[in-house]
């Protein structure tokens, strides 16, 4: 278990450094097998892999380790077997059966009977373990109905917020309570990514009768991370008549995303009022007591005790994210059971500080410029332009008010920024987008995702 | 433990761009075998390039899909060393249509120019830095040769039967093993199987029994690479953690092999010889075929029926919506009467593997396994699992 925890620090440090590519590439299926004497080997799936990291990422993995861990003086890699031997043995056995005739028929459904495609839930997440806030508090009120009388209360149950507030919780917890409840029920668990590429999949063999069948009949369907439909016209298509024939069996679904219906882009309309026909709720980041709840909560979890000022001095560095949160308490665990003393103030502070400091560092105003401009898919230069279009203004006005609640940025000097325009209007455009959000769910969900982006990019 | 493995080097010393001469047909014959390797990957987008690498006098192009890593080395004139990667369907297809035969590479700022007598084209690449290294055999990796074409028939008769899907992975593979101086070869969905055992008559190799299961798409790949070559000509093989190397003298592919353990489909060859049949394998091929044009779509079954008494054999197939067909054979008839379903692609797939003329068909009971054998000749066969009927 430490092992774990301690490579999930370590590749979370590495993931901030390195490309997206490479790392999904060379880090996936990559372990800690042991930690012994200083000596740490590392667990990697194949040979490309081992030569890769071995070579080219040496150094920064040894860095990432030490920083986590000062102790680790040599780092070796080992390839290992992607199914444990145990396993394989069964198989074996269970095959020379099935050639041996007991079985025999060759029907082409024994060769395509797999539902592979279909994940499952995770059984930690509850709704005992889920920690209620007032940023939470009416999401997981919907979740609770939903579960105890699917298919009836809300339908669908769309729940959205940003990364690592808990919406895959929640979800996963409707699902566990509704197994719980009734285990005739069946259940599908699944991210749009894999329906897509599953979808894919079933057009390229020509069985998309099978890929139909497989989803209509669920009692239960749970999707996670619906944004990736963005711009998918089939895959929506597939899903819009999916998600109309479970609503007809008088089955549930519970919706993800990162953002509203209507923030969602190249959604099909008739697909988004489906979304918005059922309950809308969205998880805001947790506020002070609640983080420290959660930190409180996930220290019972993992049986360590913690003093009060620690638990406050997490829960005020991290702020956005519970992912972050719980990473900084693994660190802190890792740390303490390494030194075998348990975590005091000083000792959480030295060892979150390199954490610290890189969430800390404030975003320039050009990132704000950038981060904006990506997002709303213009240009820097159009930002700073005198134009005066439409589609300009929102994101100028929201690159103001991001450069004043960010980088306490005094208004001239935003003005500056913006392509040397006066205070006056800066503070205007910061007042009005100020006023926007306590009124408009999309634009605060978009304003929270750029910010998200700034931090993270 | 992890285990030593040397490591491959990339020249660290970067400092001249490649600046190679060579001839268009070494080019592209390297690049046919090359290019098959590359995949698309949507992650690691410098996959789907090859790797030109030029040194000591050598041009040598890499390619890898992360699965299976092959090098093949051309001759060239080297003006000056260096590396680089190119797209490597676009860099194929140039060097296919390129009007001149006689090729000046050398790359610069803008990417990799081919130049020649008429044309002059620049591909855009990237650099060679974010390339994968390929692994290459460790210290302690166990070794062995093998007559290369031998080893490429061998492969070629029995990969047809491997599974395709994934489901089991050891059954994706085709499970090679070597004890003293037989090797063989098997695979199997698990519906069908097929053997290949082969004498390898010069020096026995190992004292112990070596078991791999190479996967299926790596064995297309090294059959097509082994195929060819003088009479004689052998391949090193080198087995380390879980990778195997094979080794020509210009060029080498590497691949993952499969874990887990192979079903020990020795237990269920038969023994005992039931009914049995010998005919022309053409007639038997013929007749197969032209019965599968009846079979009922769901079960795809032919029946084959042996009557020794009457002497006959008969293959046929019936279904609601087509019609009905039975073809007679002419041939030996001996032991019980029997009559046994087949899917029909399986049987033709299995008859047409062999290349006698005549073939054994021998089976014990209607529920068990129909085997094919050349009468005249040993060490190949082919199992295949019956339909039961209701």
């Amino acid at each position: 278990m430490k092992n774990e925890e301690l490579w999930r620090v370590v590749l979370g440090e590495l993931e901030v450094t390195l490309s997206r590519a490479s790392f999904s590439t060379w880090f996936r299926s990559t372990s800690i097998l042991t930690l012994e004497n200083g000596k740490a080997v590392i667990g990697v799936p194949n040979a490309f892999t081992k030569e890769w990291l071995q070579n080219k990422y040496h150094d920064a993995i040894v860095q990432a380790l030490r920083k986590a861990l000062p102790l680790v003086s040599e780092v070796a890699y080992e390839i290992v077997s992607r199914h444990p031997p145990l396993a394989a043995e069964e198989h074996g056995e269970d095959q020379s059966e099935e050639v041996g005739g007991e079985k025999s028929s060759p029907t082409h459904e024994g060769m395509t009977s797999s539902r592979g495609g279909v994940l499952s839930l995770n059984p930690r997440y509850t709704f005992a373990r889920f920690v209620v806030g007032s940023n939470n508090e009416l999401a997981r009120a919907a979740a609770v109905a939903v579960a105890t009388t699917p298919g009836v209360a809300y339908n669908p149950l769309f729940i959205y917020g940003g990364v690592g507030l808990g919406k895959t919780h929640l979800m996963q917890a409707i699902g566990n309570e509704i197994l719980k409840r009734s285990s005739g029920k069946t259940l599908t668990y699944i991210t749009s990514e894999r329906f897509t590429s599953e979808l894919v999949e079933a057009i390229r063999t020509q069985q998309t009768n099978g890929f139909k069948n497989r989803y209509r009949t669920t009692d239960l369907f749970l999707v996670d991370d619906i944004q990736f439909f963005s711009g998918k016209e089939r895959s929506q298509e597939e899903f819009f008549h999916t998600f109309n024939a479970i609503q007809q069996n008088g089955g549930q679904i519970v919706i993800t995303a990162d953002r509203p219906p209507r923030a969602i882009p190249m959604i099909e309309d008739r697909l988004r009022s489906r979304f918005e026909g059922g309950m809308l709720v969205d998880i805001q980041p947790p506020d002070l007591e609640t983080r420290m709840a959660i930190i409180r909560s996930k220290a019972i979890e993992k049986h360590v005790t913690l003093e009060e000022a620690v638990i406050h001095f997490i829960a005020s560095h991290f702020t956005t994210n519970i992912r972050e949160l719980e990473g900084a308490l693994n660190r802190i665990i890792a740390h303490s059971e390494l030194s075998n003393t348990p975590p005091t103030l000083t000792s959480v502070e030295e060892s979150l500080e390199g954490v610290i400091a890189a969430s800390h560092t404030r975003p320039s105003a050009r990132r704000i410029l950038e981060a904006v401009a990506r997002f709303y898919d213009v240009t820097t230069e159009d930002l700073t332009s005198p134009s005066r279009r439409k589609e300009f203004v929102v994101p100028r006005q929201i690159a103001a008010f991001l450069m004043r609640e960010e980088l306490k940025a005094s208004y001239p000097s935003i003005g500056n920024e913006l392509g040397g325009r006066d205070h006056t209007t800066v503070m205007h455009a910061c007042n009005k987008i100020d006023g926007l959000t306590k009124r408009d769910d999309a634009l605060r969900q978009s304003i929270t995702l750029i910010r998200e982006r700034l931090y993270t990019m | 433990m992890p285990s030593p493995s040397t490591v491959t080097t990339p020249p660290t010393t970067k400092t001249t761009n490649l600046h190679i001469f060579c001839i268009r047909d070494n080019l592209e014959r390297a690049l046919i075998l090359v290019q098959r390797i590359v995949g698309r990957h949507a992650t690691l987008p410098i996959l789907g390039n090859i790797l030109l690498e030029a040194a000591q006098g050598r041009l040598t192009l890499l390619a890898t899909n992360l699965e299976v890593g092959v090098r093949y080395t051309v001759g060239a004139k080297v003006e000056a060393d260096g590396r680089f990667t190119v797209p490597a369907r676009l860099f194929t297809d140039l060097t296919h249509q390129f009007p001149d035969e006689r090729l000046e590479l050398i790359v610069g700022d803008d990417g990799l120019t081919m130049r020649g007598e008429h044309a002059t084209s620049t591909l855009r690449g990237l650099p060679a830095e974010e390339f994968p290294l390929i692994p290459q055999p460790s210290l302690g990796a166990t070794e062995l040769t093998l007559p290369r074409r031998f080893f490429a028939e061998g492969l070629r008769q029995v990969m047809f039967s491997a599974a395709i899907e994934e489901t089991r992975p050891e059954l994706a593979g085709v499970l090679c093993s070597l004890y003293q101086d037989e090797l063989s070869l098997a695979a199997t969905d698990s519906y069908r199987l097929t053997e290949r055992v082969m004498k390898l008559g010069a020096a026995p190799q190992p004292t112990k029994e070596l078991r791999v299961i190479l996967p299926i798409k790596s064995a297309q790949e090294v059959a097509t690479l082994l195929e060819g070559g003088e009479e004689n000509e052998e391949v090193q093989i080198a087995l380390s953690e879980n990778q195997v190397f094979f080794t020509l003298p210009h060029a080498q592919l590497t691949s993952r092999l499969i874990e887990g353990t192979y079903p020990d489909y020795r237990k269920i060859l038969p023994t005992a010889v039931g009914s049995e049949f010998v005919g022309k394998r053409a007639d038997f091929l013929r007749a197969v075929k032209t019965s599968a044009l009846f079979v009922r779509a769901t079960s795809n079954d032919v029946i084959l029926a042996l009557d020794p008494e009457a002497g006959t054999v008969t293959v046929s197939a019936e279904s609601d919506d087509k019609g009905k067909s039975t073809v007679t054979l002419a041939g030996e008839v001996k032991g019980g009467r029997l009559a046994i379903a087949f899917n029909a692609r399986y049987l033709a797939e299995g008859l047409a593997a062999f290349s006698g003329e005549k073939i054994r068909f021998t089976c014990t009971t209607n529920a068990a396994p129909g085997l094919l054998s050349d009468p005249e000749q040993s060490g190949y066969l082919y199992l295949v699992m019956p339909i039961k009927r209701q």
